[in-house]
C-alpha cells in the first residue's frame, strides 16, 4: 500500500505540471493586460514594468521560467501590489481561508453524517422527510442567499453574532455554517443513499439473526459499507471547502484568499491567479489520492499492490 | 426426547400491504418440531416457505408484513406478539438461521473472527479472547482446515463452501435450540452441496443424543469424546453456562473443554428447499407447502412412498430418475404459481392438478389425512388414511 | 435473495397473472413513476408556473402600473411593499417585482441553454470518445480530468473575463465548463453498451459509424443524459447568479436575480425586501427544480424498477 501511495505521489507531478501549463496559456488567453487599468503610464515605465514581470519574453520562455521558479517554490510577483510576493499574499490570506473551511467541513461532516444516518434508519418516517427537505433546500440556496439570510437574522435582528470581520471565534460561526450548509446536505443525501443499500442487505438481515443489538448492528456493520460513497465525494468537497469560498469570504469580509481570486482575475493579475489555482489542483490531486487511500482501508476487498 | 415440542406453529398468517393489494405469503400454517428432529420444508419460489421461517425468527419488517391470526410458540414463549429485546435475545443464541447465500450474507468488511464472535460477545458475555478460543473451535467443527488463521480472513478471501461452512458456525456458536438452514445448499457447487448437507447432518446428530448428558461432567476428557461434545452446549432456559475455556495446543485442532452447569439440550433443525432429493436424505418429517400453505406432510420415508396430494405426486414425478428409458421426456407441472395477491377461496393448486373438481374452487379443503400425515385435497376425501 | 426490504422477492415473484405478461416501456413505466412522486410534481408545477409568471408578468404590470425594470423614480426612493409595488421598490425607485420577475427570465433562459450547451458537448464528446476507444479515448478522457482538474472558478471566471460581458454569450461559457460529467457518463454507458449483441449485429450488416451511434447507442443513453440534463439546469442558474453576485455575468441595468440579491445584502440591514424577494424566489426557483431533477433520476433509475 505505501508502495501504491508513493507512486500516486509521484504521478502526481506530471499532472500538476500539465494543469500548470494549461492555466498559464489559458488565462494569458483572455485579452486586456494588468497594466491596462491604470491610468496613462509613461511608455518607458510601461517598458520597465513589462521587464519586472518578464512579460517581455516570448510566451513560452515566460512559462519555462514560471515553471522553474515553481519548483523552487515562488510563486511570482503580484502586478496589483506591487510590493508584495505572491508568496506573502497567499501567506496572508490562507490561514483564515483554511480555518474557515476546516470549520465548514467539520459542520457538514457532522449535519450531514448525522442526518443521513438517521434519515436512513427511520426511512419514510417523519424524519427522514423532514431531514431530506432540509438537505434539498440546502442544495437549492445558494451561499450568497443563505449568508445574508444568517447575518439577517442573527447578527441584525437578534444581535448575537457579528455580522462580518474577523476576530475571535464567533466570527466563524455565521461564515462556517453557511459554506458548510450546501456539503452537509450532499453529504446527508449521499450518506443516505449510502446507508440504505447497506441497511437492505443481506449480510445485516444475517446481523438481526444473530441477535445483536441495534446500535451494534448501525455502528459495526453498516457504517462501513454506507459511508463509502461520501468518502468519494469528500475528496473534491474538502478541497474546494479547505480553498474557501470566494463568495463567504466576500458577504462576510473574510480576510482570506478568495476576494485576492476575484479581483486578481479582473486586474488580469497572471502570478495571483496562477499561484491560486496551483494551490487549488494541488490541494484537489492530494485529497484524491487520500480518498482512494481510505478506499483502500474502508473496504478490504480493495488492496493495492 | 421428550414430546414437547421445541417450535409450534398454529395457523400462522403472513400477509404484506403492497401497492398492488394485500399479499397473502402464508395462510394459515401449522407445524411442529419436535426436538432433535429434522423437518424438511419443501416447495418451489413464491410458496411461502422461507417467509414462514423468517416470521419464526421475527426477521420480517412489520409494515409491511403484519399477521392477522396464529401464534408461534418457541420453548414455551410466545413469538408473534413478543417485544424486540425478548426476540433479540432468542435470536443467534437459542434459535439461529443459515440463509442461502454466504457470499451476501456475511459482512464483508468485517473479519470471519469478528463475525463470529460478536455472537459470543453479545449472548454469553465473553470477552474478545475467550470468544476467539470458542471461534476457533466452531471452525474446526465445521470442517474448516487451519481455523486460526482463517479467522484474520475476510470473506471474499474463502471459497464458497467454506463460506457457507463459516455461516453455519457462527449459527451454532452459542449451540442453539433450533437450526433454520434456508436453502443452504442452493448457492454452492455440487460437489459442496453433498458436504454441507453431511456436515449439518452430523452436527445435528451430536447434539441429539441424550447419551451426551454423562460427557458433559468431565474437566478434561480424552480428545475423542472432548471433541464430540463441543457441538454447542446448550443449556436450559434461564440457565447461566459459566464456561471454563482449559485450551490444550494440539497438533490439528485445539480442544476446549467446557464445564456447563446444565444438562444438553438436542438440536432441531428446519430445512428449507424446493429441492426433494437434499430433503431425502436428511428429513425425519417433510411438510410440503404450496402457495402459502402446506399441503401435506409426512416423515419422510412415507412421503417418498406413499405421496397422497397430488401436487406432492406431481413434485416426485418431475425428479428425473436414473432408470427412467432415455429419450422420455422430462414430467413437469402445466401452469404457473398463483398470483399471491390475487387468490380465490378454493384450493390454490386447483388451475394445475390433474384431479380438480367442482369442489375444489369452492373452500379450501381441511385435512383429510391424519394428524401424523394432513394431506389437504378434496380427492382423498373419504379414502382410508 | 430476499431481503428485509419493503418487498420480499418471494412474494411478487408469484404476483403475475395467467395471462401473457404485459410489457412496459421504460418511459412510461419512468413516467408513471414520476407522477407518483408528489414531491417532484410539486416541483414541476412550481416551476413552469414561475416560467409563465416570469415572462408574462411583467407585460401585465406595465399594462396596470406602467413600470418596467430599468423605470427609474427617483423622487421614490426605496419603499417597502405596498399595493403599488407588491415588492416594494429599490434605491433607484424600480419596481422590484418587474425586476425580479425579469431577472427570473434571465435566469431561466441561460440556464436552460448553458444546461443544453453543455449536454450536447458531453454527449458527442463522450460519445465520440466511448465509441472510439483505445488511445484516443484515453487522450480524451486525460484532457477531461485535467479540465476537472481546474478549479471551476477559475475557469468561468477566465471564460467570461474573455467574452466579455455580453448576455449572448455568457450561457456558451458556463455551457463550455460544465459538460464534462456528461462526457464521462455518456462514454462510460458507450463503452457498456458497444460491445453488446445489437451494436455487433449492426456492424455485421454494414452499418456505418455515425449511424450505429445516433441511431442506436446515443437513444439507449439518453436516460442518464436527460438525468443530468436536469441536475445541470439548477446549477447553470446557480453559476448566473453567482456570477452576477460577483458583479460579472448580467450587466446592469438589466437585472439578475444574482445582482439583485447582491444589492439587497448591501442594504438588507435597513431594506430588508429588497433581499428577501429576490433570494426567495432564488430558492424556490433552484428548490423546485431540483426536486423534479431528483424525481427524473428517481424514475429513471434502473435500479429500481419493478420495486414499485
Amino acid at each position: 500500500m505505501l508502495r501504491f501511495a508513493v507512486r500516486r505521489l509521484l504521478g502526481l507531478i506530471p499532472t500538476l505540471l500539465i494543469i500548470v501549463v494549461v492555466s498559464f496559456l489559458v488565462i494569458r488567453l483572455a485579452p486586456g493586460s494588468p497594466f491596462a487599468s491604470e491610468r496613462g503610464i509613461p511608455p518607458e515605465v510601461l517598458v520597465d514594468l513589462k521587464a519586472k514581470y518578464g512579460f517581455d519574453r516570448p510566451l513560452h520562455e515566460q512559462l519555462v521560467n514560471y515553471v522553474w521558479r515553481l519548483m523552487r517554490g515562488d510563486l511570482g510577483l503580484s502586478t496589483k501590489y506591487p510590493n508584495r510576493t505572491v508568496n506573502d499574499l497567499i501567506a496572508d490570506g490562507l490561514p483564515a481561508t483554511l480555518l474557515l473551511g476546516v470549520c465548514a467541513l467539520a459542520w457538514a461532516l457532522f449535519l450531514g453524517i448525522g442526518a443521513g444516518i438517521i434519515g436512513a434508519i427511520r426511512q419514510n418516517t417523519g424524519w427522514d422527510y423532514g431531514f431530506m427537505t432540509l438537505a434539498m433546500v440546502g442544495i437549492s440556496l445558494p451561499t450568497f442567499v443563505l449568508g445574508p439570510v444568517l447575518v439577517l437574522i442573527f447578527a441584525l435582528t437578534v444581535y448575537v453574532l457579528p455580522p462580518a470581520g474577523w476576530g475571535d471565534l464567533r466570527h466563524v460561526v455565521l461564515p462556517a455554517l453557511t459554506l458548510g450548509t450546501a456539503y452537509a446536505a450532499y453529504i446527508a443525501r449521499l450518506t443516505r443513499a449510502g446507508m440504505l443499500e447497506v441497511v437492505r442487505s443481506d449480510f445485516v438481515r444475517t446481523a438481526r439473526a444473530k441477535g445483536l443489538p441495534e446500535h451494534t448492528i448501525v455502528f459495526r456493520h453498516m457504517l462501513r459499507g454506507g459511508l463509502l460513497p461520501v468518502v468519494t465525494y469528500l475528496g473534491p468537497a474538502t478541497a474546494h471547502l479547505l480553498v474557501g469560498s470566494v463568495v463567504v469570504e466576500k458577504i462576510f469580509a473574510t480576510p482570506g484568499i478568495g476576494p485576492y481570486f476575484v479581483d486578481a482575475a479582473f486586474n488580469r493579475d497572471y502570478f495571483v491567479v496562477m499561484g491560486i489555482v496551483v494551490l487549488e489542483s494541488s490541494f484537489l490531486l492530494v485529497m484524491n489520492l487520500l480518498v482512494d487511500l481510505a478506499y483502500g482501508f474502508m473496504d478490504p476487498r480493495i488492496r493495492y499492490e | 426426547m421428550s414430546a414437547e415440542p421445541v417450535l409450534s406453529v398454529r395457523d400462522l398468517c403472513v400477509y404484506f400491504r403492497t401497492e398492488v393489494g394485500v399479499v397473502k405469503a402464508v395462510d394459515g400454517v401449522s407445524f411442529d418440531v419436535l426436538p432433535g428432529e429434522v423437518l424438511g420444508i419443501v416447495g418451489e419460489s413464491g410458496s411461502g416457505k422461507s417467509v414462514t421461517n423468517l416470521a419464526v425468527m421475527g426477521l420480517l419488517p412489520r409494515p409491511p408484513a403484519y399477521f392477522p391470526r396464529g401464534a408461534v410458540h418457541f420453548a414455551g414463549r410466545s413469538l408473534l406478539d413478543a417485544p424486540d429485546r425478548e426476540l433479540r435475545s432468542l435470536r443467534g443464541r437459542r434459535m439461529a438461521m443459515v440463509f442461502q447465500d454466504p457470499m451476501s450474507s456475511l459482512n464483508p468488511y468485517l473479519t470471519i473472527e469478528r463475525q463470529l464472535t460478536e455472537v459470543l460477545e453479545v449472548h454469553e458475555s465473553l470477552s474478545r479472547r475467550q470468544a476467539r478460543v470458542r471461534a476457533v473451535d466452531m471452525l474446526a467443527r465445521v470442517g474448516i482446515s487451519d481455523p486460526e488463521r482463517r479467522l484474520d480472513a475476510y470473506p471474499h478471501e474463502l471459497s464458497g463452501g467454506m463460506r457457507q461452512r463459516v455461516m453455519i458456525a457462527i449459527a451454532l456458536m452459542c449451540g442453539p435450540e433450533l437450526l433454520i438452514a434456508d436453502e443452504p445448499t442452493t448457492a454452492v457447487d455440487v460437489t459442496i452441496q453433498a458436504q454441507i448437507l453431511a456436515l449439518i447432518r452430523d452436527l445435528q446428530r451430536d447434539r441429539s443424543s441424550a447419551d451426551r448428558t454423562s460427557v458433559v461432567g468431565a474437566r478434561r476428557s480424552s480428545p475423542e469424546v472432548a471433541q464430540a461434545g463441543q457441538g454447542g452446549v446448550a443449556p436450559a432456559a434461564g440457565a447461566t453456562v459459566s464456561t471454563v475455556p482449559t485450551v490444550s495446543i494440539s497438533p490439528t485442532t485445539p480442544t476446549v473443554s467446557t464445564v456447563p452447569t446444565t444438562p444438553l439440550r438436542p438440536m432441531s433443525v428446519i430445512l428449507i428447499t424446493h429441492d426433494l432429493g437434499v430433503v431425502a436424505g436428511m428429513a425425519d418429517r417433510v411438510a410440503v407447502m404450496y402457495a402459502g400453505r402446506i399441503v401435506e406432510a409426512a416423515d419422510t420415508e412415507t412421503l417418498f412412498a406413499k405421496p397422497r396430494h397430488p401436487y406432492t405426486r406431481a413434485l416426485l414425478q418431475s425428479m428425473p430418475r436414473l432408470d427412467s428409458p432415455p429419450g422420455q421426456p422430462l414430467a413437469t407441472i402445466p401452469g404457473l404459481p398463483p398470483d399471491l395477491s390475487n387468490l380465490d377461496a378454493g384450493c390454490p393448486f386447483r388451475p394445475r392438478c390433474p384431479l380438480a373438481m367442482p369442489k375444489c374452487a369452492e373452500s379450501y379443503p381441511p385435512n383429510f389425512g391424519t394428524v401424523e400425515h394432513p394431506v389437504h385435497c378434496f380427492a382423498e376425501e373419504g379414502l382410508q388414511p | 435473495m430476499s431481503a428485509l426490504g419493503t418487498s420480499p422477492t418471494s412474494v411478487p415473484a408469484a404476483a403475475h397473472t395467467d395471462e401473457t405478461l404485459v410489457g412496459v416501456s421504460l418511459w412510461k413505466d419512468a413516467l408513471r413513476r414520476l407522477r407518483k412522486n408528489r414531491m417532484a410534481m410539486a416541483g414541476g408545477y412550481i416551476t413552469v408556473t414561475l416560467t409563465l409568471v416570469s415572462f408574462l408578468g411583467p407585460f401585465l404590470i406595465r399594462a396596470t402600473w406602467g413600470y418596467d425594470y430599468d423605470l427609474q423614480n427617483l423622487n421614490y426612493g426605496p419603499r417597502p411593499p405596498s399595493a403599488a409595488h407588491w415588492f416594494g421598490t429599490d434605491f433607484f425607485g424600480r419596481d422590484l417585482l418587474t425586476r425580479v420577475l425579469y431577472g427570473t427570465q434571465i435566469s431561466l433562459t441561460v440556464g436552460l441553454l448553458a444546461a443544453l450547451v453543455a449536454a450536447t458537448i458531453g454527449t458527442v464528446y463522450g460519445a465520440v470518445s466511448g465509441y472510439v476507444g483505445g488511445r484516443v479515448d484515453s487522450l480524451m478522457m486525460r484532457t477531461v480530468d485535467i479540465i476537472y482538474a481546474l478549479p471551476y472558478m477559475f475557469l468561468v471566471i477566465v471564460l467570461v473575463t474573455i467574452f466579455g460581458k455580453s448576455l449572448g454569450l455568457l450561457f456558451l461559457a458556463l455551457g463550455l465548463v460544465g459538460w464534462l460529467m456528461t462526457a464521462r457518463i455518456v462514454r462510460g454507458q458507450m463503452l457498456t453498451l458497444k460491445e453488446r449483441e445489437f451494436v455487433v449485429a449492426a456492424r455485421g450488416l454494414g452499418v456505418r459509424g455515425w449511424t450505429i451511434l445516433s441511431r442506436h447507442l446515443i437513444p439507449n443513453t439518453l436516460g442518464p443524459i436527460i438525468v443530468y440534463f436536469t441536475l445541470t439546469v439548477p446549477t447553470m442558474i446557480l453559476q448566473e447568479a453567482f456570477l452576477s453576485f460577483l458583479g460579472l455575468g448580467v450587466q446592469a441595468p438589466r437585472p439578475s436575480l444574482g445582482a439583485l440579491i447582491n444589492d439587497g445584502a448591501l442594504h438588507m440591514a435597513v431594506f430588508w425586501w429588497e433581499l428577501v424577494f429576490p433570494g426567495s424566489v432564488m430558492a424556490t426557483l433552484l428548490f423546485s427544480l431540483n426536486f423534479l431533477g431528483d424525481g427524473v433520476r428517481d424514475a429513471l433509475d434502473p435500479q429500481m424498477r419493478g420495486r414499485t
